[in-house]
């Protein structure tokens, strides 16, 4: 295994800084491009999209949602054990990631704590209604862009980030390739959603939270 | 549990012309008031499963009950089911002027329930030794075109849209699939409506 699932560029310290930057000039909310190591984020859709997806429908007080859903277990014996380019993805959430994410927000964080890689997958009819990520163990959201394909807003799939009205979209990101968008779960009460999928595309990412860290990580 | 006025012999005639005229036919009401609450109140607390196609070529995604009606039961849904393979069938019948048959295999109807998320992309019901296509609506209320969720009825596999009909309550819809082309669609339901309707197919005796 590499030593890094990251592309080289990240590992700039001014490239860092800058970013860190753009973060907080954002209000701690930003979409970094290039993000993987090269060919890494090629190579991963076609597996991913291979694997078993099971329906992850929630109706309840909290968040409102249907996309489907695949957890990838990280074998007992680590991350490589997982066949290429599986391992490097899991390194990626697990390490690579949270220390990445730790020099951009500024916040000491560690890897989420489930002990799964979370793949998402968004086709015709999923939707994700609008919430504020509210909840232990989330200090930051990260979502990892792994679609090809773009389309236009009014197909859905878009991350829209709302305002209090939780209506008005004061921002709204396509579907990105090889992206990741970072943002503080908290103070900002940031309520987001994924509009509905209206045609038959697929939006395949992967994503969740990092909890606060009380060490200081770097890359 | 047939409304009484779909046997009235002048409604018969009716629906037997337009039948006759090709049309995709849709009654109401279609059962008695208290039949069709009890049928929604069953169907309400039945657990309905996600239903996906394995592979193209039609692409849904919405939840199905389906059920063997027990002979002695009478459950909402058991009555039911033994009711479309009965009187159903007869009415439908006469209605059409076919000599009519229940699936030869597994349940004789499914309930079925779209929600937010939730459509049956255009399709034919052609091809699989069905006769007549019938649609018990179970919907409260309607909702706006917009918000999906309707049936429609097209020209072509790609439209154009020749009929939509909004979600119905206790309404019954019949058409004809014995030939190729009746293509139908359920709109994506894009609000937080529930459709529910029971359906199924006769086939030719």
């Amino acid at each position: 295994m590499t030593d890094t699932s990251l592309h080289p560029r990240l590992r700039d310290p001014a490239t860092l800084a800058a970013l860190a930057r753009d973060y907080r000039a954002c209000g701690g909310n930003l979409r970094v491009a290039d993000v993987l190591a090269p060919g890494l984020a090629a190579a991963l859709p076609d597996l991913l999209l291979s694997l078993p997806f099971s329906a992850h429908h929630v109706q309840d007080d909290h968040v409102r949602c249907f996309f489907w859903r695949c957890v990838i277990g990280v074998p007992p014996e680590g991350l490589g054990a997982l066949p290429p380019p599986l391992d490097l993805l899991g390194r990626f959430v697990t390490q690579d990631l949270p220390a990445l994410a730790s020099a951009i927000t500024g916040r000491p964080v560690r890897g989420p704590v489930e002990d799964w890689l979370p793949v998402c997958l968004y086709r015709k009819g999923s939707y994700l209604d609008a919430h504020e990520d509210h909840g232990i163990d989330r200090a930051v959201a990260f979502v990892l862009g792994l679609t090809r394909g773009a389309w236009p807003a009014e197909v859905g799939g878009h991350l829209e980030f709302l305002a209090e009205d939780r209506e008005t979209v004061v921002e709204r990101r396509p579907p990105g390739f090889d992206t990741l968008d970072l943002y503080d779960v908290r103070p900002v009460v940031r309520w987001h959603r994924v509009p509905l999928l209206v045609e038959h595309v697929e939006r395949l990412t992967v994503s969740g939270w990092l909890p606060s860290s009380p060490e200081a990580t770097t890359c | 549990m047939l409304a009484a006025d779909l046997r009235r012999p002048e409604r018969l005639a009716a629906l037997r012309r337009a039948w006759a005229a090709g049309e995709a036919l849709r009654v109401a009401p279609a059962l008695d008031e208290g039949e069709a609450l009890a049928l929604l109140e069953a169907t309400r607390r039945e657990p309905h499963a996600l239903v996906v196609p394995e592979a193209p070529p039609i692409r849904f995604q919405f939840w199905k009950w389906a059920g063997i009606p027990e002979a002695a039961c009478e459950h909402a849904l058991c009555r039911l089911g033994r009711w479309t393979q009965t009187d159903l069938l007869a009415w439908v019948e006469a209605v059409t002027g076919l000599a009519l048959a229940p699936p030869p295999e597994g349940p004789p109807c499914a309930a079925a329930l779209y929600t937010k998320g939730s459509y049956l992309d255009a399709h034919d019901d052609y091809g699989r030794g069905r006769a007549v296509a019938y649609v018990l609506g179970l919907t409260p209320a309607p909702w706006p075109e917009a918000d999906g969720g309707w049936l429609e009825f097209l020209a072509a596999q790609d439209g154009p849209v020749v009929e939509a009909r909004p979600p119905g309550w206790n309404t019954l819809d019949l058409f004809d699939v014995r030939a190729p082309g009746r293509w139908h669609r359920v709109t994506l339901l894009r609000e937080h409506h529930q459709r529910r309707t029971i359906a199924g197919w006769f086939h030719p005796r």
